[in-house]
């Protein structure tokens, strides 16, 4: 599971991750450098600082998410790294060479997927892959293998010849999804993928992802969903009103906000004994009453549940429903911006 | 652009020219624009010009002088002639079928040789031309009369054998001397020919070529708002690739109309185009213009269905102000110098050149580079224009 890579200093975590994957060689400085490298971009529409002082590296393998609320300056940022807009000041560099809105340097190791459809609705799922493939200079030959193996992936395989004008919504996003991937980029930029999508279509989504970046891709990932954050992502970048606010494994993100796990337990009877001796309880820092319940929040809310329910029992009161809530991105969000993360 | 993009050039505008071609034809209305419309263009040419259509003018009567009268008609080459008899003909008189009837009587021929004087009978159609055709008949008859009446009132004169009259008369009339004339136009150019088929032919090639292939823009802006304008860009492609080859395809559409509209107008109407290879170069030329034309308002507007309205007057207008509606010899010199801004214009004096003079590649060489111009103006703009553009969000 890529959210299981624990923290990691950029240099120390990719020596490790590479030392494990291929025993025994030397570890040439080189292969350490990042895969992205965004230095201090800046962007400026009019009034409005789109995007504010943002710098980020992506190693090779990591999936590194991009996680803030619309307008939060994610597409603006992500436009600047494919190259695609130029910044006010600051540099992008992938694969170790810069890239420019006019330079098509550097554009074969990006594969990007915009987080509006790019695809020709009056042409196949195939012919939109072929198409593509040609513009990433891809012999005929290698597009249609690529091609075949893409359409697998993406689960399109048996509607192939079909126009995409006729796919559903979830299948477009599939496609578009699927033309990023084509020439197998050392770095995929998917920009919000599962907006709209349902949840059997996101989910394909998201296991693709995982699938790829366990195949050694670099994936960059933005979105406004904290679980899709979580779940794929090794590190994140909060990222508010065009700067980064935060950024980490979503551990580090959480117990940097010092944020408490929130135990709610119903209960019948009195309470009023039970909760001074809960109080006492060390690492639980508070506890409350609510009608037909008691909160309890903890540094470590399942360590001390058998004690918070010993102290209710012994007291006389019976005990009902229990709920754990681990602090989530959402808090952490909540608590870094004032805001929620989806209005 | 990389050395490797460089190499990519060519195979990435040629794809992009064939899914605009496979998109295009998917739209099966354009189908019809491709394949039937220039058919209809040759066939509205023809009907023009590759028919006769001249004023008919019917005679009714029989003999000799009649036959002489009909054929010196004929031979004027601005009437048609029908034979018919008398009360066919004043009906076809009178629902204007035919502009004029001259009826005679059977032996005008006698009557001419025996008094030297006949009566005719002319009647007129309503139409205007009746009183334009009607010198030229009367001409005709006039003339067709000198020869029987001259013998009439010879012999009478002479009393001498009819036969042995006629004998001489008839050879007076032939040693007479043939008047041959040749109208000219200011400026030295054949009033025949300045009207002629070719230049009309030309100026129609011209602007339908113009007018179809700026369709393109239409199509450049769907694949803009479509987003895959961008996501090309995003592809190791630089925007001169992406114009090339978005303009490609409708390149190729415009160019083999007009090569098709050539050789089938040349062989079913005979329209001399001149030298092949020349006439097929130039109008690869001015096509390439018109792809340039069509990125240019495909990277400068937003919406395909304005758009479409913007290229009908552009089409239009280019095409009126650069003579291939009206012979540029008919605009004041103003005019002339205001049509030289226009790819048309010098596309046609192209055409004249390698139509009516025989010129050869060499000759149009000066044009073929002012199209060249135009074309690589309008590339570069459209360009530079559509890198703002997708650049700009
Ligand atoms: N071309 C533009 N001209 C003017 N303002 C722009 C332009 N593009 C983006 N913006 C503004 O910049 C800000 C950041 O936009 P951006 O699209 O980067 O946000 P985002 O994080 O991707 O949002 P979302 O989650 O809604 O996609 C927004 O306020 C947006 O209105
Ligand atoms: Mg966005």
């Amino acid at each position: 599971m890529p959210c299981s890579v624990p923290s990691r200093g950029r240099t120390s975590g990719s020596d490790g991750r590479m030392a494990e994957r291929f025993p025994g060689t030397i570890i040439v400085s080189a292969v350490n450098d990042p895969l992205v490298e965004a230095a201090h971009l800046y962007k400026r529409f009019d009034k409005l600082q789109a995007v504010d002082d943002v710098s980020l590296s992506i190693d090779p393998g990591e999936t590194y998410g991009l996680l803030g609320p619309n307008g939060a300056g994610k597409t603006t940022a992500i436009s600047m790294i494919a190259g695609l807009l130029e910044p006010d000041s600051g540099t992008v560099t992938v694969a170790g060479t810069q890239i420019k809105p006019r330079s098509t340097q550097g554009r074969e190791a990006i594969g990007l997927v915009p987080q509006d459809l790019a695809i020709y609705p009056d042409l196949s799922a195939e012919e939109n892959l072929m198409f593509f493939a040609s513009l990433y200079g891809m012999s005929k030959r290698d597009a249609r293998a690529r091609a075949d193996e893409v359409l697998e992936v993406i689960g399109l395989a048996d509607r192939r010849k079909e126009r995409t004008s006729k796919y559903s919504g979830g299948m477009k996003r599939r496609l578009n999804i699927g033309i990023g991937l084509l020439h197998s980029p050392r770095l995929l930029i998917l920009d919000e993928p599962t907006v709209g999508v349902d949840p059997q279509s996101r989910n394909a989504i998201l296991e693709s992802v995982e699938a790829l970046s366990g195949g050694g891709m670099a994936v960059l990932y933005t979105t406004h969903y904290m679980e899709e954050a979580e779940r794929l992502c090794d590190r994140i970048g909060i990222i508010d009103s065009g700067r980064v606010v935060a950024e980490g494994t979503t551990e580090q993100l959480i117990s940097r906000v010092g944020e408490n796990d929130r135990v709610r337990i119903e209960v019948t009877g009195s309470v009023d004994a039970a909760i001074g001796h809960i109080r006492d309880i060390s690492g639980v820092v508070e506890a409350s009453t609510e009608d037909h319940a008691i909160v309890v929040m903890a540094d470590d809310g399942s360590r001390h549940l058998p004690a918070v329910i010993n102290h209710l029992v012994d007291g006389g009161a019976q005990v009902g429903s229990i709920e754990v809530t681990r602090p989530d991105l959402e808090a952490v969000f909540l608590h870094l911006t004032g805001k929620a993360l989806r209005e | 652009m990389t050395r490797n993009g460089r190499a990519h050039v060519a195979p990435k505008v040629w794809t992009m020219a064939r899914y605009n071609l496979v998109r295009m034809f998917r739209e099966r209305i354009n189908l019809f624009f491709v394949f039937i419309f220039p058919v209809l263009i040759i066939a509205v040419l023809g009907v023009q010009f590759g028919e006769d259509n001249a004023p008919e003018v019917g005679v009714a009567g029989t003999g000799e002088f009649v036959d002489d009268a009909a054929e010196r008609l004929e031979e004027t080459g601005s009437v048609e002639v029908r034979r018919t008899g008398v009360s066919e003909l004043e009906d076809l008189v009178a629902e204007d079928t035919v502009t004029v009837g001259v009826v005679a009587p059977d032996d005008a021929s006698q009557m001419l040789r025996d008094d030297g004087g006949v009566q005719l009978r002319m009647l007129l159609s309503s139409t205007d031309e009746a009183a334009q055709i009607e010198g030229v008949v009367t001409r005709a008859f006039e003339s067709a009369a000198v020869v029987p009446s001259v013998i009439g009132q010879l012999r009478a004169a002479s009393g001498a054998e009819s036969g042995e009259v006629a004998e001489v008369v008839g050879r007076t009339a032939e040693a007479l001397p043939d008047i041959e004339i040749e109208r000219v136009l200011p400026g030295g150019e054949d009033a025949e020919q300045s009207f002629g088929f070719e230049q009309i032919a030309a100026g129609m090639l011209l602007l339908m070529t113009f007018l179809n292939t700026l369709t393109g823009a239409a199509a450049l802006i769907q694949s803009r708002t479509y987003g895959v304008s961008r996501r090309m860009l995003a592809s190791p492609t630089s925007v001169w690739t992406i114009v090339l080859g978005e303009g490609a395809g409708r390149w190729f559409v415009g160019l083999f109309q007009a090569v098709y509209i050539i050789v089938v107008s040349a062989v079913l109407f005979g329209v001399e185009w001149g030298d092949l290879v020349s006439v097929i170069v130039l109008i690869t030329v001015f096509a390439l213009v018109a792809a340039g034309a069509a990125m240019l308002v495909g990277a400068l507007m937003h919406n395909d269905e304005q758009a479409a309205g913007v290229t009908v007057m552009i089409g239009l207008g280019l095409g009126a102000l650069g003579g291939t509606m009206l012979p540029l010899e008919l605009f004041s010199s103003t005019m002339r110098a205001v049509a030289h801004a226009t790819p048309h214009s010098w596309a046609l004096e192209a055409f004249t050149e390698v139509g009516r003079r025989g010129g050869t590649i060499v000759d149009i060489l000066p044009q073929l580079g002012v199209l060249l111009a135009f074309a690589v103006v309008f590339l570069g703009l459209a360009a530079w224009r559509l890198r703002v553009t997708l650049t700009r969000a």
